[in-house]
């Protein structure tokens, strides 16, 4: 059976696909190549690595408070993640994934490396899950 | 969050999408931050930078306009990326005006500047307010004891709503200090305050410092100045100043009781290491001079007039003083702003340097009196900074030869 991790819920939607992990916050105004959805934050984990159709999973948001739009404009061009999971949500994230109808949960009952980048989740928006499909 | 009729009215979609859409980011967010309820706001300030916002931006503003969104309290706007006055104007730039325009259409206050203060934009003691513009929130927080949060699209929210989720800086137990910043040199001028920020921004990182050892209450263009390097370098909406700043009429005080977590001397070694840290330019020509970030006062523009009055512009070098419109407008009718242009500079409004559509190009020489400046120029042009006081800055402007205190 599938194992199921339960959140706060922030954001309602289910998203599902492969995860991309890090224990870092992620800058998606600057950080995120808004034309590609590639990260490009010199020396950040992900850096290279594109998080469209992804679960994007980190540890919050950081840096300029443009972000929120950034994520708007990545949904706008198909470059949204399909859903993000945090340890803590900041505001920058939380009014994005309004904004461009990104499923958000944080504040999960397992820290978020239980998950590795490639996993195949479901996160569920409403009810604050997230499971490992495979 | 627990929400008034009227709020889950608009929350459920029963006042529109405009009221609708600016709900949830509100409550989202408040349930992130563990809001219990919303607070009433006096005022928003919002950016809505073109280069940021993009398409996806504009298309969002001007749906909130046709939805029949209008601010419900006094909203004011920051720095835009063009001049609102440029002749011929690329899409890019056309759309910015256009997300004016829909904030105008909005309510909004087309005060377009990162230092809305100058303007006598100033919200009062004890006021609840929603701003975006990092650099704004420690002038609200610190030096006029106004209560916002560093916000984004939040603030757009707020302006429709009037509301805001009440956490973070709208609490006092999250308004104390945290981490004591012993200054054991002396501090002055717009350059200095800048160092200062920027090094008080860092040690903090998302603490609040209290500075200890300052004697003398800076002034409003030091205070910006400091404020504006303080945001960009940490994640602190907030600082005190023991024995100057409205909540700290001393450091214990400020430290709500507490001892802090952590103590630092600043002095003028630490000074110059953030000077040396900011400057990454060596001696050699100049290819712009960047005044005005945040936006030049009234004061710091007849300054500049008084250092140029002699000298003129360097023809190998750009010269840039930063403003906004009314400030500009003001300059203009003693006659300041045709002393500048008559001595070479481009005094620009409503936009700067770094958010601008122009943008410097790569490795240009830049001298600046601003660690806010110098950080956005080296990150987002990959600029050599030179930086210095503003005399430093001029002289170069004139020589087109950087003389100032070298790294």
């Amino acid at each position: 059976m599938a194992q199921k991790y339960k959140g706060n819920g922030l954001v309602d939607g289910i998203g599902e696909g492969s995860a991309l992990v890090t224990s870092e916050g992620i800058a998606f105004n600057l950080g995120v190549d808004e034309v590609t959805g590639i990260v490009i934050e010199t020396g950040h984990a992900l850096e290279g690595q594109c998080v469209a159709g992804r679960i994007v999973v980190c540890r919050s948001g950081k840096g300029s408070t443009a972000g929120s739009f950034s994520l708007l404009q990545l949904s706008q061009r198909g470059l949204a993640p399909a859903a993000i999971v945090n340890m803590q949500a900041d505001a920058v994230i939380t009014a994005g994934c309004v904004l461009a109808e990104i499923p958000l949960v944080h504040r999960l009952d397992t820290d978020i490396t239980t998950f590795s980048s490639d996993d195949i989740l479901r996160v569920d928006g409403a009810a604050g899950t997230v499971e490992i499909l495979k | 969050m627990k929400l008034t009729p009227d709020q889950q009215a608009m929350l459920d979609g029963e006042k529109g999408w405009p009221l609708q859409i600016a709900m949830q980011m509100l409550t989202a967010v408040g349930a992130a931050l563990d809001a219990p309820d919303m607070i009433p706001v006096t005022s928003t300030h919002l950016v809505i930078d073109g280069t940021a916002l993009g398409e996806a931006g504009r298309d969002f503003l001007e749906r909130l306009v046709e939805e029949g969104g209008r601010f419900a309290v006094p909203t004011s706007i920051n720095a835009i990326a063009v001049d609102r006055t440029k002749a011929d104007m690329t899409a890019e730039e056309h759309d910015q005006i256009r997300m004016l325009e829909a904030c105008e259409k909005m309510g909004a206050l087309p005060s377009c500047s990162c230092n809305p203060f100058i303007q006598g934009i100033l919200p009062t003691f004890g006021e609840h307010v929603a701003w975006s513009e990092s650099a704004t929130a420690p002038f609200v927080n610190s030096v006029l004891g106004a209560r916002t949060n560093r916000e984004g699209a939040t603030a757009v929210a707020s302006a429709l709503t009037g509301l805001a989720p009440r956490c973070g800086m709208h609490l006092d137990e999250n308004r104390r200090g945290e981490i004591l910043l012993k200054v054991e040199t002396g501090i002055s001028g717009v350059d200095r305050f800048s160092l200062l920020g920027a090094l008080a921004g860092r040690l903090a990182g998302d603490r609040i410092p209290v500075l200890d050892g300052i004697s003398t209450p800076p002034g409003i263009d030091e205070y910006v100045a400091f404020g504006a390097a303080f945001a960009i370098h940490g994640a602190s909406a907030m600082f005190h100043i023991a024995g100057i700043t409205p909540e700290a009429p001393d450091a214990d005080t400020a430290f709500g009781g507490l001892a802090p977590a952590e103590e630092f001397i600043i002095d003028e070694a630490a000074i110059a290491a953030e000077h040396a840290a900011t400057a990454n330019g060596t001696a050699g020509p100049v290819d712009v001079v960047s005044i005005g970030c945040p936006h030049a006062s009234i004061g710091q523009l007849r300054d500049a007039a008084a250092l140029l009055a002699d000298g003129k512009a360097n023809g190998d070098v750009t010269f840039y003083i930063h403003t906004n419109r009314s400030t500009w407008d003001a300059a203009h009718a003693e006659g300041v702003i045709d002393a500048l242009t008559g001595a070479g500079v481009s005094v620009t409004a409503d936009n700067c340097a770094v958010v601008s559509y122009d943008r410097v190009p790569s490795g240009t020489r830049l001298a600046t009196n601003s660690a806010k400046m110098a950080l956005f120029a080296r990150s987002v042009s990959d600029a050599e900074i030179l930086f210095g006081t503003t005399a430093d800055c001029i002289a170069a402007g004139i020589t087109g030869h950087w003389s100032g205190r070298q790294q």
